[in-house]
């Protein structure tokens, strides 16, 4: 059998953000596309298949944001230079109480964190739509950036927080704004930005006897290709104090820790012993800070995909990968200095929250919960000790209103940005980050009625 | 891929691309994706040498297929030794045993029962041996409309 590379996992496990230089795209809306190609295939007049019915919450179709070749913008609206690069870039040095309800672009991509490890899912039409990643600053990401500040001097598992609140109000945004805190503050960074991927059987497993855990070696070879993109000049400056040998593959102690990850990064069966050994050099080590960050973080507590060859379905903290990011959310393992940091989504429905999870960070049960119903001791022992940050679930109007200047002055905007038109979106979305840009903002470029 | 002379197309899910033998349907496939540790999300083309020839023996030969050894996994508080793995504990007396995969017939095996049953059937001169004998519907449905695919079908030798 032919050698595949397999670049659709990289697609589907990790999704960079496409980058455009203009706000020019095309809405594609797949399911509508198709349904007309079924008319007419049919022959004939037919009527067009009748509208479906708007959603009570107001569920409007967006579609798929594409960005445009540069040779099919002929259009001279498309020559007008976006104000969006004069916005500051969004760093530790800027990032002030005077600058709560500004908008910051992230680091440009070459080298950013969103080009290597990728964006959550929620979050990449939305960083397509306009010329570059941007976030609004809030209250709360000051807050965390201090909270990250005390962490930098402290052990991990003093500092173990999970970003919560409801759906749309910012917490994947708020976790990607502290990693580029991180990464601009000089620390070691290593995020994982859709947790889902680990759980839901979309990777090779292979059972380890040493570990006793199940290895994802293609997975843990993407992350450690792309910390080691983030973080290659802490990389260069961290000797390895425990000699590597695996196979055939040896390495002294003293060597530098890029050499460790070459040898990961070039042979996929040796990724999941060098991952390991990389992150006990990195956790030991007290040159720089060690930022965890974990989107879709409820997956981890959540049953798997993966059955075992009996077909008994895999508990989480018997994949090897998830049990390590498990082992230093519970405080079990930790960073000589740095922070865990979490995100819960509440987007997916086969992977919310559990029991423990929400007991430990202190949040609501959608349904009754009983008292005799058994908590599995493992992963309340995981969850232990686990800090809540609450995210405001509507944006303040400062911020809200940078964010609708943001769009006019990108030229994102079908209409003309007004006083009226933002009022009317603001309380039409009642104040939440993600409908105040998905159903009112976005959906004004939407082509379809 | 061909796997035992049937065609496993590259670009589909090994899961649904195991459907394609008779006698194996979503639950078997499931099953044998489990067994062979092939991940729900696996192609056909993405499947491994050794993931190829397992399932090659095992679908010749189900039966004779060895048993799934049942492996121990890490507690809460297990350290991973640093070089040689510990020895695996002996296995308990109440541990399932999969049964379902030991009794699978497939192809030319499950397509030799299905014609020995109406074979017997009629042997023994039953209603059902004598429904397949007139090529009309053997579980009670209604003859006085419909019924064509039993007219076409039901043999006693019938075309598998």
């Amino acid at each position: 059998m032919s050698v595949f590379v397999r670049r659709h996992v990289v697609a589907s496990t990790f999704a960079s953000t496409s980058r455009t230089t203009t706000p020019c795209v095309t809405a594609r809306g797949y399911a509508s596309a198709r349904k007309m190609a079924k008319n007419q295939v049919k022959g004939g007049v037919k009527e067009s298949e009748p509208e479906p019915e708007r959603k009570a919450g107001g569920g409007k179709r967006v579609g798929t944001f594409m960005p445009l070749s540069a040779a099919q913008l002929k259009h001279p609206l498309t020559t007008v230079p976006s104000k969006l690069e004069e916005s500051p870039i969004f760093s530790a040095g800027a990032l002030t109480r005077t600058s709560v309800g500004k908008v910051m672009q992230f680091s440009k991509p070459q080298n950013g964190v969103l080009k290597a490890y990728g964006v959550p899912k929620n979050l990449v039409v939305e960083f397509r739509v306009l010329s570059s990643p941007y976030s609004v600053v809030r209250d709360v990401t000051i807050s965390t950036a201090e909270l990250l500040e005390a962490a930098s001097s402290k052990p991990s598992s003093e500092t173990r927080a999970v970003i919560t609140g409801q759906a749309g109000s910012g917490k994947s945004f708020l976790l990607l704004q502290s990693v580029e805190y991180c990464v601009s503050k000089g620390w070691i960074v290593l995020y994982v930005p859709r947790a889902i991927n680990l759980v839901n059987s979309s990777t090779p497993h292979v059972y380890d006897e040493r570990t006793r855990t199940y290895l994802q070696p293609e997975f843990t070879f993407e992350l450690l290709r792309r910390f080691e993109q983030v973080n290659a000049s802490a990389m260069k400056q961290i000797q390895i104090t425990r000699p590597f040998a695996k196979g055939n593959k040896k390495l002294a102690s003293g060597a530098q820790l890029s050499e460790l990850i070459k040898l990961g990064t070039s042979d996929k069966t040796l990724a999941p012993a060098v991952f390991d050994a990389v992150l006990h050099e990195v956790a030991r080590q007290t040159q720089r800070p060690v930022l965890l960050a974990v989107d879709d973080f409820q997956a981890l507590y959540c049953k798997t995909t993966y059955r075992d060859t009996q077909f008994q379905g895999i508990k989480s903290y018997h994949l090897s990968l998830p049990r390590v990011l498990l082992e230093y959310a519970g405080g079990m393992r930790n960073f000589a200095k740095g922070a865990v940091l979490g995100a819960i989504s509440n987007s997916s429905t086969e992977y919310q929250p559990c029991v423990e999870l929400r007991e430990a960070l202190g949040l609501s049960h959608p349904l009754p919960v009983s008292p005799y119903l058994r908590r599995s001791p493992e992963l309340v022992a995981y969850a232990k000790g686990l800090r809540n940050i609450a995210v405001p679930d509507t944006f303040q109007v400062s911020e809200a209103a940078a964010l609708f200047n943001l769009w006019g002055q990108d030229h994102a905007l079908h209409h003309r940005p007004t006083d009226e038109v933002f009022l009317t979106m603001f309380t039409a979305a009642s104040g939440n980050p993600r409908n105040f840009v998905w159903r009112e903002m976005l959906s004004s470029l939407s082509l379809s009625p | 891929m061909h796997i035992l002379g049937v065609l496993l197309p590259e670009n589909q899910l090994a899961r649904h691309a195991l459907q394609n033998f008779f006698g194996v349907g979503p639950m078997i496939a499931a099953r044998i994706c489990a067994r062979m540790a092939i991940h729900d999300r696996c192609k056909v083309r993405e499947l491994t040498q050794s993931q190829t020839t397992s399932l090659t023996a095992f679908l010749s030969s189900p039966s004779t297929y060895p048993e799934a050894k049942h492996v121990p996994l890490a507690s809460l508080k297990f350290k991973a030794p640093a070089a040689k793995p510990l020895p695996t504990p002996a296995p308990t007396t109440n541990e399932r045993k999969d049964t379902l995969l030991k009794s699978l017939k497939i192809e030319t095996e499950l397509k030799k029962e299905i014609k020995e049953n109406i074979a017997h059937q009629r042997m023994i001169g039953s209603y059902v041996g004598r429904r397949h004998m007139a090529h009309l519907p053997v579980r009670g449905q209604r003859t006085k409309s419909n019924a064509a695919i039993a007219k076409r079908l039901n043999r006693i030798e019938r075309h598998l």
